[in-house]
C-alpha cells in the first residue's frame, strides 16, 4: 500500500463543487483513487456520495473544479466517455437485462460482429466465458439471468464493466442486496480486481466492509470533505465521528414513558427481508424517533403498522385491543393515521384542491349512507387549514399550487382531521424550508401533549434527537436498540445503525 | 399554441362547436331545423348518451372500455331472441340488464385484479361479444315483435317528452350527483388522479375501480334496450360507432385520458355535438365512411387539445 502512494492516481477529482437549485451537493471536494487500491468512500444518507461518483461516471458535470483521468485534465461529458477512459460504474440498482443471459449481458453494446451485419454468437460466448474465467466468476455465459441469484447478477453486473480490464471500477454499496457468502464472493472479486491493478472505489455504510477491504478511506459530510486517511489509522469511533462531527441541538427533556399507557404494542412483526422480528411499544403521549439508514425498514415497519402492507408474522395490540388491520381504511377506522415519505406521489392528489385532499381520509365521516355533506366538508378544511396555517389563496385551489412547505402541512392536516390515537410521521420534514420545519415540530409536540402516539421517522439524526422522548435504531430489519433520546448522541446513535446482524442459521450454530 | 390558450379552446370546444355546427346544418339542411328532428335526435342518441356517462366514470378513473359497441349488439340479439321465444318483456329486459352489469364487473374484475390495463380487457370482450352475437344469430337481425315494449321505449311519451330522453335527464342527473354529491364519487377523482395516493388515504382502490366497471355496465345494459326499442330488432353490429362516439363525447367534454378530471356535463354537451354530427351527415346524406373521418378528426384534436392544455401538469 506504502508503495502505491508515490504512484499517480489513476483518477483524481480536484476541489469538486456542484450545486442544485437551492443545494450545494458538493462543496471543494477533493478525491483521488490510486492503481491496485481500494478507496472507500463513507458518508451519512446525503452527504454527497452518490453526486460525487456521478461526476465521475460523467452524468452529472461540475459547477467548478475538474478531473484528472492518469494526470491529463478532462471534461468527461457523457457517461460514455468516462467507460472509454476504463472508468466502469456499478450502481447500486442492478441493470443486468434479466430477459437476456449471461453473456449477452456481458457483451451488450460490444458484441462481436461477422461481416458487420450479422452477430457472431461463438464468439459473443467465448468473450464472455473469457471474462468470466478471468475474473475466477464460476458462471456459464450462456445462463439465462432469471436463473441467477442477486449476488451471481451483482456479479454478471462487474464481469460487464470489467469487461475490458478496467482502469477504475466504482461500486455503490454493491452489498445492498447479497447474502453472507455471496458478499465473501464479491470480497474475493474485489481483492482479486486490486490484485490486478485495478482502483477501486468502494461506497458502503457497513464499517466490517470497509475495515475488510480498504487501504484507504475518504469521509463526506454535508457536501464537504472530511478526512482521507489510511484505513490503519481508523478506528470504529474515529469512522463515526467523522461522519457526525456537528453538535448536537437542544432536545425535549426527559418524558417518563414507562409512565404512559401503551397505545400500539408491535410483536415479533416480519415481511420478507424489509422487517425482521420487530418488538415495539409505542405510548400515548411519547414521541418514539425512528432512526436508521435507508433501508433498515423503517418505511416497511410503519406501512405494516399502517395497514398499507401485510405482516407475514407477528401480531400488534391497539391499547390492549386485537390489531391487525387488512387495509389502510381499518386502520383509519380504528385511529391510526400514517403519513407516507413522499408527499408528490403518495401523501397528496396534487391535482385536487386543498379541501378535497384533507378531506380525502375523512370522507366517511362526512357522509351520510354514502351522501356527502358539502358543508361539513368545507368547515373541515377551514379548520384544519386554520389550524395549521396552510398558506393558499382558498381550499379550492389545486394542491400543486402551493409551496413544498404548505404541500406538506395539508399532508399532515388531512391526518390529524380523523383525530387520529396513533400517528405515523414518515420524514415529516422532508424538502420543506426551515420556518415550515419548526412550525412542524411543534405540532409534533403539541400532539404528543394531547395523549396522541406519536412515531416519526426521520433520517436526520439532529432532528430525530431534537423531538423523541424515545429513539428505536433500525438496522437491516431488525431494531437495533431503543434508547432515550436524553441520553442519545448522533455517534450513539450512528454506532446502533451500523449493528450487523448475524444472520438467524448463523447464530444458531 | 400557448397552454392558456389552449385551455381556453378547450373548455370552450363543446359550445363553440356545438353553436356551429347546428349553425352550419340549418342553413345546409332544409330538414335540420325543425322540432321533429330535434325528437329524433334526441332519442337517436339516447344509447350514445347513457353510454358516454359511464365513459365518463370509467375515463375519470383512467382506464377505458373499448368494449360497447360490441356489448350492446350481443345484448341486443340476447334480448331479442328471449322475446322471440316468448318471454315477456319486462323480465327479458331485467335479464339484459343483469346480464350486461355481469360484462362490466367481469371487465372491471380482470382490469383490476389480473393487473391488466383495462384497453386490452375490454379488446378482447369486444371480440367475445361480437362472436357470440354472431353465434346466436347466424348474423341475420332478429325482429322485436312484442308491440308493447317498442312502443315504451321508442314512441310513447310523458308530460309530452319522449321516454328514452327522460331516461337519460335521470341518468344523468344520477351520474351528476354521485360524482358531486356522494363519497364515491369524490374518491373516484383521487383514484383516476393518484391511485397510490388514494390508497393510502384509505380508499379501496380495487373495489372502487370494479364498482365503476359495473355502473358502466348498467349504463350500456340500459342504452342496449333503447337501441334494440328503436330499431326495432337485435343484431350484432346493430351501434358500429357507439365506443368511437362515446370516447369522443368525453374527451370533447375535456377529460383528461391519464384520469382524474372528467365532467358529466361537459360530457353531455360533447355527446350532444356527436349527436347532432350524426343527425346532420345523415340528413345531407354524408356517406358513412366519410362520417368515420369526420369523428376520427375530430376526436385526435381534441384529444391534442387537452394535451396542450394540460401540458404543465404533468
Amino acid at each position: 500500500m506504502t508503495s502505491s502512494n508515490h504512484t499517480l492516481p489513476r483518477l483524481s477529482l480536484h476541489g469538486i463543487t456542484k450545486r442544485f437549485p437551492g443545494v450545494t451537493a458538493l462543496d471543494d471536494v477533493n478525491f483521488d483513487v490510486r492503481a491496485g487500491e481500494v478507496h472507500a468512500f463513507m458518508g451519512e444518507n446525503g452527504a454527497g456520495k452518490s453526486t460525487l461518483m456521478k461526476i465521475g461516471a460523467g452524468i452529472h458535470r461540475p459547477d467548478e473544479g475538474y478531473i484528472e483521468v492518469e494526470g491529463q485534465r478532462l471534461a468527461l461529458s457523457k457517461p460514455s466517455d468516462a467507460t472509454d477512459l476504463g472508468i466502469h460504474t456499478v450502481f447500486q440498482e442492478l441493470t443486468v437485462l434479466p430477459n437476456l443471459d449471461v453473456g449477452q449481458n456481458i457483451m451488450i453494446g460490444q458484441e462481436p460482429m461477422r461481416g458487420g451485419v450479422w452477430l457472431d454468437r461463438g464468439a459473443l460466448y467465448s468473450n464472455a466465458q473469457a471474462v468470466l474465467d478471468r475474473l475466477d466468476i464460476k458462471l456459464n455465459a450462456r445462463t439465462p439471468i432469471s436463473a441467477l441469484s442477486a449476488g451471481q447478477r451483482q456479479m454478471v453486473e462487474i464481469a460487464r464493466a470489467c469487461g475490458e480490464t478496467p482502469k477504475i471500477l466504482v461500486l455503490d454499496e454493491p452489498t445492498s442486496s447479497l447474502g453472507r457468502q455471496e458478499e465473501e464472493l464479491l470480497f474475493d472479486l474485489v481483492d482479486r480486481l486490486r490484485t490486478d491493478g485495478a482502483g477501486i472505489v468502494y461506497i458502503t455504510h457497513r464499517m466490517s466492509e470497509v475495515f475488510r477491504l480498504a487501504d484507504r478511506i475518504t469521509v463526506l459530510r454535508d457536501g464537504k470533505h472530511v478526512v482521507t486517511g489510511d484505513a490503519n489509522d481508523f478506528t470504529r469511533e474515529k469512522l463515526i465521528s467523522a461522519m457526525v462531527g456537528r453538535a448536537v441541538d437542544e432536545r425535549r427533556s426527559g418524558l417518563v414513558v414507562s409512565d404512559l399507557p401503551v397505545a400500539l404494542r408491535v410483536d415479533g412483526l416480519s415481511r420478507d427481508a424489509a422487517v425482521r422480528d420487530v418488538s415495539l411499544d409505542l405510548h400515548a403521549g411519547e414521541v418514539l424517533g425512528v432512526a436508521g439508514l435507508m433501508g433498515a425498514g423503517r418505511t416497511e415497519l410503519a406501512r405494516l403498522m399502517a395497514g398499507v402492507d401485510r405482516p407475514d408474522a407477528g401480531a400488534m395490540t391497539l391499547f390492549g385491543e386485537n390489531y391487525s388491520p387488512a387495509s389502510v381504511s381499518d386502520a383509519i377506522k380504528t385511529g391510526v393515521a400514517y403519513l407516507p415519505e413522499d408527499r408528490k406521489t403518495q401523501g397528496l392528489v396534487l391535482s385536487l384542491s386543498v379541501a378535497d385532499n384533507i378531506a380525502l381520509p375523512s370522507l366517511g365521516s362526512l357522509s351520510r349512507s354514502g351522501w356527502l355533506s358539502m358543508t361539513k366538508l368545507k368547515a373541515l378544511a377551514q379548520e384544519w387549514s386554520g389550524k395549521l396555517g396552510i398558506r393558499a389563496a382558498s381550499p379550492d385551489v389545486a394542491a400543486d399550487t402551493l409551496s413544498g412547505g404548505n404541500q406538506q402541512k395539508v399532508a399532515i392536516a388531512k391526518w390529524l382531521a380523523i383525530a387520529p390515537k396513533v400517528i405515523l410521521l414518515d420524514e415529516p420534514t422532508r424538502g420543506v424550508d426551515v420556518g415550515a420545519k419548526a412550525e412542524i415540530y411543534a405540532l409534533i409536540r403539541d400532539l404528543a401533549a394531547q395523549g396522541t402516539a406519536v412515531m416519526v421517522i426521520s433520517s436526520e439524526l439532529p432532528e430525530v434527537l431534537q423531538i423523541s422522548d424515545r429513539i428505536a435504531v433500525m438496522a437491516q430489519g431488525r431494531i437495533a436498540g431503543v434508547v432515550s433520546a436524553t441520553n442519545a448522541t448522533e455517534e450513539s446513535l450512528l454506532e446502533l445503525a451500523f449493528t450487523e446482524v448475524t444472520p438467524d442459521h448463523e447464530a444458531a450454530a | 399554441m400557448n397552454q392558456s390558450a389552449a385551455k381556453l379552446l378547450r373548455d370552450l370546444m363543446p359550445y363553440l362547436g356545438l353553436i356551429l355546427l347546428i349553425g352550419y346544418f340549418s342553413l345546409a339542411s332544409e330538414f335540420f331545423l325543425n322540432a321533429r328532428n330535434f325528437e329524433r335526435l334526441a332519442t337517436d342518441s339516447a344509447t350514445l348518451m347513457l353510454v358516454a356517462f359511464g365513459m365518463t366514470l370509467v375515463i375519470l378513473i383512467g382506464e377505458i372500455d373499448l368494449s360497447v359497441s360490441a356489448v350492446v349488439g350481443l345484448l341486443s340479439v340476447i334480448l331479442a331472441q328471449m322475446m322471440v321465444a316468448g318471454m315477456a318483456w319486462p323480465i327479458a329486459m331485467m335479464l339484459v340488464i343483469v346480464i350486461s352489469v355481469a360484462i362490466g364487473t367481469l371487465n372491471g374484475a380482470i382490469t383490476v385484479y389480473g393487473q391488466i390495463p383495462s384497453f386490452i380487457v375490454t379488446l378482447g370482450m369486444l371480440a367475445i361479444a361480437t362472436g357470440l352475437a354472431f353465434v346466436f344469430t347466424g348474423a341475420i337481425s332478429v325482429a322485436i315483435l312484442q308491440y308493447d315494449f317498442l312502443d315504451l321505449f321508442y314512441s310513447d311519451q310523458i308530460f309530452g317528452l319522449p321516454i328514452p330522453l327522460i331516461i337519460v335527464a335521470l341518468a344523468f342527473i344520477a351520474c351528476l350527483l354521485t360524482l358531486n354529491r356522494t363519497r364515491f364519487g369524490r374518491e373516484l377523482f383521487a383514484v383516476g388522479a393518484n391511485m397510490e395516493a388514494a390508497r393510502l388515504s384509505g380508499v379501496p382502490v380495487k373495489q372502487r375501480k370494479v364498482a365503476v366497471f359495473a355502473i358502466m355496465g348498467l349504463l350500456v345494459g340500459l342504452g342496449a334496450v333503447l337501441s334494440a326499442a328503436r330499431l326495432g330488432n337485435g343484431a350484432p353490429g346493430s351501434s358500429p360507432t357507439l365506443t368511437l362516439d362515446a370516447i369522443a363525447a368525453v374527451i370533447i367534454g375535456g377529460a383528461s385520458l391519464f384520469g382524474g378530471w372528467a365532467s358529466v356535463l361537459r360530457t353531455l354537451l360533447g355527446a350532444l355535438l356527436i349527436a347532432v354530427l350524426n343527425n346532420g351527415m345523415v340528413l345531407m346524406n354524408v356517406n358513412i365512411d366519410a362520417q368515420y373521418i369526420v369523428k376520427g378528426v375530430i376526436i385526435l384534436f381534441a384529444v391534442v387539445l387537452e394535451r396542450l392544455a394540460s401540458g404543465a401538469r404533468t
